[in-house]
Parts: structure tokens; C-alpha cells; sequence
């Protein structure tokens, strides 16, 4: 009893799977890859800012116009959620004093993890993208303790943070488009203080964001009288 | 001006602005759109004429340079593509504002605006985008705005297509990633032309292009992947339709030229050319006979997609021999011009008769040709160039891949060709007669806005003068070509 598409679709996939390890197995073992590139290139002279971590260096300077678009596709993707109706209600019943407490102890530790973590992603592992998860953990737990008495900002400061990382991105993108140079041209000794600009507000959004999500819909808009 | 000197990633910037603009200001989103779709085609317009006068043009992105930052990168292909996506996006967005669909408060409706122009700064980037990875991001962008857009209405039939259409563009992005991991493993470049000269005939390319020519034929839709396209079109707002079946299913079609032509040039077969125009040459026939049996309108302008998406792969088998190879090049370019203009403006003017019927069967439309004369214009206008008889873009563009056909001695894909425009002919003519039937009907018309009439009809208008106006779109072609120039035609 095989269903015949079935049995089609997995044969094709088996060929698609034979071929990607044939594939593979052509690879060289050992490869540098643009690694020492990226070292030399980051920190022309180490001279103002300190380090660089690489990673970031990647993000957030050579690639930068790639994370512009992830933010992009991030808000891109609050914007089709919320385009398709408004979020469910939270449930009625009275928050666990136990998670209460819990959220007591935790909640200021994670926000100052999340000032942290966005902090050090100038010179070490972190970055907009670690912080903006935890600012979006903590958006989740609010939600999932029925902590419904918390009122929500109005939805136009929503939307104002949902989209400031992007529009911080863009301007960034664009001063020096005007002054007649390159797209996200930055010099050298800017490059650390840009990506400070550049982090903490894209962090802010990301949070924003992942929380507004994870809501799963527009927020209610409480000055419709409800019947 | 200093500022203008650079209009390249002022495509990219202005669509991205108005975007946030809308979203944030929604009260004014009309007025930011329309003069950010102003501000596109000023930018493309001043790009044209730099390419036509300096040739491709290169843009490093923060000045880092290609290995290590994304550059751009545009000639003639690119900038057919991006004035293709200017004309048909500047009409959609007249369109949408007077689509009388969203007038209807439903909830969606205050949306259209932000995603239409996301969609719009994806597709500018994937045109203009000189790196596979950034292709990437820019095609995830494609695919999430597209299911937003499908989505807009609410109705289960929409809410359906749209789950179905993210499921199969998130697999197409995902086997397409594969490639780009392969690629990047392999030669420690993601930059298409560093990628072009590294890449010999090997295992490691041929499986990153297999990989990647799977998850870009899925998002393309060619025959038997198509399954997705029909509900999806058909279903989506008039406007949305109009943009996704002229523009974003062309998107991974030239990515996948790209591809084949500037990054795989030496380990492509033509093997895998003649399956592709194999699969091609089905879609031609199995789309034109869904055309010719499906009862609803809306639904048969998008089994026409299917059908002439088939049109587009021919390149891949004409161009493996090297005397018409430019020849069958222009053709397929002009083609895939040729058949966004006309296909924007039959979708508009379907979705403004089945605005005005409530309902769009096929046999409804007796007579409405006396009470929206404009639009049925349009619709027949749009029929001509889609199969192809003289003088429109699509008699031209079906002509230069005959002749070329012809000229390599590749009969069976001429014959293809030409019974192509005949089952064209076929279910084009199936509406007409319908529209212009002179039975009085007692069906109620609701009355229609002049901006739902107008944008088909100049689209329409478009499609046909560039069967006249033909010198600057083949110079322009030319332009960067991955083949060199011999004329074949008079």
C-alpha cells in the first residue's frame, strides 16, 4: 500500500540526496576559507575602537548590507502575520504566584543579559540578533503568565520599535549615499561607533519583533467598542 | 547631482524607505507609495541610460570590494528586468490604490501597501545583486511578501494557496541554500563572477547547480512543479496576481540564467539544456489545455502562466548551439518582457470583470464588452502579444526564438513554438467570444473606478508599442551578454 506520488517523490529526493553527496565528497578536507581575509581587513592599523570580533566584523561592516535585508525579512515577516488577523485573546485565568515569583528573580536578569550580550558583540561573541532573542524570551514569558493587567503601549509604538533597527539601518545606509559616496560606506575610525548605532536599536526591533510574533497577530485595538 | 550619480542602490533604498514609511504612517500610505513608485522609475530610468551609455555597471556596497562585500551589478539583463519590474510595478500600484476589493475594510486591506513595496526592494535587489547569498536573502524576502500578499484577503481559498505557495518557496529556498553552502565550501567566494572563474566542470558544481536549478524550478513554477501557481494567482487580490505573475516568478527565472550562464558556464550540459527545455515545452501544452478547459476566468490567466513560463526555458536548448545562440538570448529576454506587460495587464483586466460580475465563470461575460469597453480592450490587447501576432513584443520575441530554432536545424522546439501560439490563440479567443457576444445580459454590474480600467489597457498599450519600438530594448540586451552578437535577424 504505497502511494504512488509518494513513492515518486521519494525517489527523486534519493537521487537529489545521491547527488549532494557526491557532491561533498569532491570538497577539499582542509580549507582556510576568507577567514584570514576578514582579520586583515577589519582592523586597518588597530587603531581607535579596539577590536573587532570577527563575526561582527562580518555582520555588521563587509556584509552589512545582508543584515540589512534579515531585518527586513524579520519585520517583512511581522507585517504578513499581522496582515492576516488579530492576535487571540490572552486566556482569562489569573497568573501562577509560583511563576510569579519565578519572574521576579529572572526578568532583571535577563534584561541586563540582554544589554550585555548586545554590548559585547562589538569585541566577542553577541550581537544584535543574541540580544534581540533574549528582549524577545522575556516579551514570551510576559505572554505565557497571563499578565493581562500589564497594558500594551499603544500599537503605533509597537510599530515605531518594530521598525526602528531597520530605519536606524537605513539612514546609516543612506548619509553617506547623499553625500555622494558609496552605500554604507563608513571610515575606520567610525566603524566601532557604527556598530554600537547600528546594534542596540536593531536589537530593540529584533526583540520587538520576535515577541510581537510569538503573540501570533495584530494586538487588539482596545478603543473598538466590543459588543 | 552628486546624489543621483549612484541610482543603483537608490532602487534598493527608496522601495525599502516608503515600505517602513507605510507601515508606520499608514494613514498617508497612498501618497508615500505612489511617490515612492515615482522615485523607482526615476532611478531605473537614470540607471538605463548609464548602462546604455558606459555599459554593465559595478557597485561595490561600502566600497569593500567583491570577495569579502556584496557588490552589485547591472547590465543589459538586469536593467530589463528591473524596467520590467518598474512599468508593471508603477500600474499595480495605481491599481491597488483604486482596487475597489480593499475598500471593503476587510483587515488586510490596510497591508497591501507595505508589503507591495517590501516585495518591490526584493525584487530590485535580486535583479541587481552581484552574490549568491545575497540572492538568498533577497528571494526569502520575495517568497515571505508574496505569501503576505496571497494571503490579503482573508478568504479560505486564499488563506489555502498562500500556506501551500510558503511551504514550497521555503523548500526552493532551502535546496537553493544547499547550493550556496556547496559553492561557498568549495571556492571561499559567494561573488558570481570570482564564482564563474573558479568553477570548472566537476562533481562539487555540477551537484550545486542540480541543487540549486531544483529549488529555483520550483519557485519559478515549470512543469510539473507548477501545482503551487494556479490556486495562488488565481486566488490572490487583482493586484497581487497581476505582480506575481508578470514579475516574481521571473525572479527565480533569472536568477537561474545567471546561474547558468555567468557562475556554471563550463559544467552545464546539454543534457541537462534539453531536459530543461523538455520541461519547458510540457508546460507549453499542459498549461494551454488547462487554459482551454477551466471554467473561471481568473483561473485560466494563470494556467497561461504555466503555459508561458514554458517559452522562457527554451533558452537553455536554443542557445547550445553557438550560431543563433544571440539570437534565441534576445528572444527569451524580450519574451520574458514581453509577457510581464502583457500578463500584468490581463490579470488587472480580469480582476476588474470579475470585480464588476461578483463572479468570474467564463460564461458570465456575455456582453460585458458594452459596459467596460476599456477593460475588454485591455484583455484583447494583452491576448495579441501573448500569442504573438505581429505588431506586438510578443510576435517579435516568439519570432527571434523561431528563427533561431530554425536557424540550429532544432525542429521539434520550433514546432513547440508555433503550436504554442495557436492553443494561445485558443483560449484567448475562448473569452472573447464570450465578451463581445451581443446577447443582452441581465447580470447586475456593480460600477467600476476609472483606476481599475486604466492601468491595463496602458500595460496593454506597453506590450504592443514595443513590438514597434524594438531598437533600445535589443541594444539594451546586448549589453553584457553572455554571448557574442551575430545577426540573424533582418
Amino acid at each position: 500500500m504505497i502511494d504512488p506520488y509518494r513513492a515518486v517523490l521519494l525517489s527523486l529526493l534519493l537521487v537529489l540526496m545521491a547527488i549532494l553527496i557526491w557532491g561533498v565528497m569532491d570538497l577539499a578536507p582542509i580549507a582556510t576559507g576568507l577567514g584570514p581575509m576578514v582579520f586583515a581587513a577589519k582592523e586597518p592599523g588597530k587603531e581607535p575602537g579596539g577590536e573587532i570580533s570577527p563575526v561582527t566584523a562580518v555582520l555588521l561592516l563587509f556584509r552589512d548590507y545582508d543584515t540589512l535585508l534579515e531585518l527586513a525579512v524579520l519585520l517583512l515577516a511581522l507585517v504578513g502575520v499581522w496582515s492576516f488577523g488579530e492576535a487571540p485573546p490572552p486566556s482569562p485565568s489569573s497568573p501562577d504566584p509560583i511563576l510569579l515569583d519565578f519572574l521576579r528573580l529572572v526578568l532583571p536578569l535577563m534584561a541586563l543579559a540582554f544589554f550585555y550580550l548586545v554590548w559585547a558583540g562589538g569585541s566577542a561573541a553577541g550581537g544584535a540578533f543574541q540580544g534581540g532573542a533574549m528582549l524577545g524570551t522575556i516579551g514570551a514569558l510576559f505572554r505565557l503568565s497571563n499578565l493581562s493587567g500589564i497594558p500594551l503601549p499603544p500599537e503605533i509604538w509597537l510599530r515605531l520599535a518594530a521598525a526602528l533597527g531597520i530605519a536606524i539601518f537605513l539612514t546609516a545606509a543612506m548619509i553617506p549615499l547623499v553625500g555622494g559616496d558609496l552605500l554604507l560606506a563608513v571610515s575606520p575610525q567610525w566603524m566601532k561607533t557604527k556598530i554600537l548605532w547600528l546594534e542596540f536599536p536593531a536589537a530593540l526591533s529584533i526583540g520587538v519583533i520576535l515577541a510581537a510574533l510569538f503573540a501570533g497577530g495584530q494586538p487588539h485595538r482596545h478603543t473598538n467598542k466590543q459588543p | 547631482m552628486a546624489i543621483f550619480n549612484h541610482s543603483a542602490p537608490w532602487l534598493m533604498v527608496l522601495p525599502l524607505t516608503g515600505a517602513l514609511l507605510t507601515f508606520i504612517l499608514y494613514r498617508y500610505q497612498n501618497l508615500i507609495g505612489l511617490m515612492t513608485a515615482i522615485g523607482i522609475l526615476w532611478a531605473v530610468i537614470a540607471l538605463t541610460q548609464q548602462v546604455l551609455t558606459e555599459g554593465p555597471q559595478r557597485y561595490s556596497i561600502g566600497g569593500w570590494g567583491a570577495p569579502l562585500g556584496i557588490d552589485l551589478y547591472a547590465d543589459g539583463l538586469s536593467t530589463l528586468m528591473l524596467l520590467l519590474t518598474a512599468a508593471v510595478g508603477f500600474f499595480v500600484s495605481f491599481y491597488g490604490m483604486g482596487y475597489a476589493g480593499f475598500r471593503q475594510r476587510n483587515h488586510g486591506s490596510d497591508y497591501f501597501w507595505p508589503l507591495w513595496l517590501f516585495l518591490w526592494a526584493a525584487l530590485n535587489g535580486l535583479f541587481l545583486t552581484a552574490d549568491i547569498f545575497n540572492a538568498y536573502v533577497t528571494l526569502e524576502l520575495i517568497g515571505l511578501a508574496s505569501v503576505a500578499l496571497v494571503g490579503l484577503s482573508g478568504q479560505a481559498p486564499a488563506l489555502n494557496a498562500a500556506m501551500r505557495y510558503l511551504l514550497v518557496g521555503l523548500l526552493g529556498s532551502l535546496f537553493y541554500l544547499l547550493g550556496v553552502g556547496l559553492l561557498y565550501a568549495g571556492y571561499h567566494t559567494v561573488d558570481m563572477a570570482s564564482l564563474g572563474q573558479a568553477v570548472q566542470a566537476g562533481p562539487l558544481p555540477r551537484a550545486a547547480l542540480t541543487l540549486m536549478g531544483v529549488g529555483l524550478l520550483l519557485k519559478t513554477a515549470l512543469f510539473p512543479l507548477h501545482f503551487w501557481l494556479p490556486p495562488a494567482h488565481a486566488n490572490a487580490p487583482t493586484p497581487v496576481s497581476s505582480a506575481l505573475s508578470a514579475l516574481v516568478v521571473k525572479a527565480p527565472f533569472y536568477l537561474l540564467l545567471r546561474l547558468w550562464f555567468t557562475v556554471f558556464p563550463d559544467s552545464t550540459t546539454g543534457a541537462a539544456a534539453n531536459l530543461l527545455g523538455l520541461l519547458g515545452a510540457f508546460a507549453i501544452l499542459w498549461g494551454s489545455i488547462q487554459a482551454l478547459q477551466t471554467p473561471r476566468l481568473k483561473l485560466l490567466v494563470a494556467y497561461s502562466t504555466v503555459a508561458q513560463l514554458g517559452y522562457l526555458f527554451l533558452v537553455f536548448p536554443l542557445t547550445q548551439n553557438s550560431m543563433a545562440a544571440s539570437t534565441a538570448w534576445s528572444g527569451a529576454l524580450y519574451y520574458t518582457l514581453a509577457h510581464g506587460l502583457a500578463k500584468g495587464s490581463m490579470f488587472l483586466a480580469a480582476g476588474t470583470l470579475l470585480y464588476a460580475l461578483q463572479q468570474d465563470r467564463i460564461q458570465a461575460l456575455n456582453g460585458i464588452s458594452r459596459r467596460l469597453p476599456v477593460t475588454v480592450f485591455a484583455f484583447g490587447l494583452a491576448g495579441v502579444s501573448l500569442m504573438g501576432l505581429p505588431p506586438s513584443a510578443g510576435f517579435l520575441a516568439k519570432w527571434s526564438l523561431l528563427t533561431a530554432a530554425i536557424a540550429n536545424g532544432q525542429w521539434g522546439w520550433a514546432i513547440i513554438i508555433v503550436l504554442g501560439g495557436l492553443l494561445a490563440a485558443g483560449y484567448v479567443f475562448r473569452v472573447l467570444s464570450y465578451v463581445f457576444m451581443q446577447a443582452p445580459s441581465k447580470a447586475h454590474y456593480r460600477p467600476v473606478p476609472w483606476l481599475m480600467e486604466w492601468p491595463a489597457l496602458l500595460l496593454a498599450l506597453m506590450a504592443i508599442c514595443l513590438g514597434f519600438i524594438t531598437q533600445t530594448p535589443l541594444t539594451l540586451i546586448e549589453i553584457g551578454a553572455p554571448m557574442s552578437y551575430q545577426y540573424l535577424l533582418p
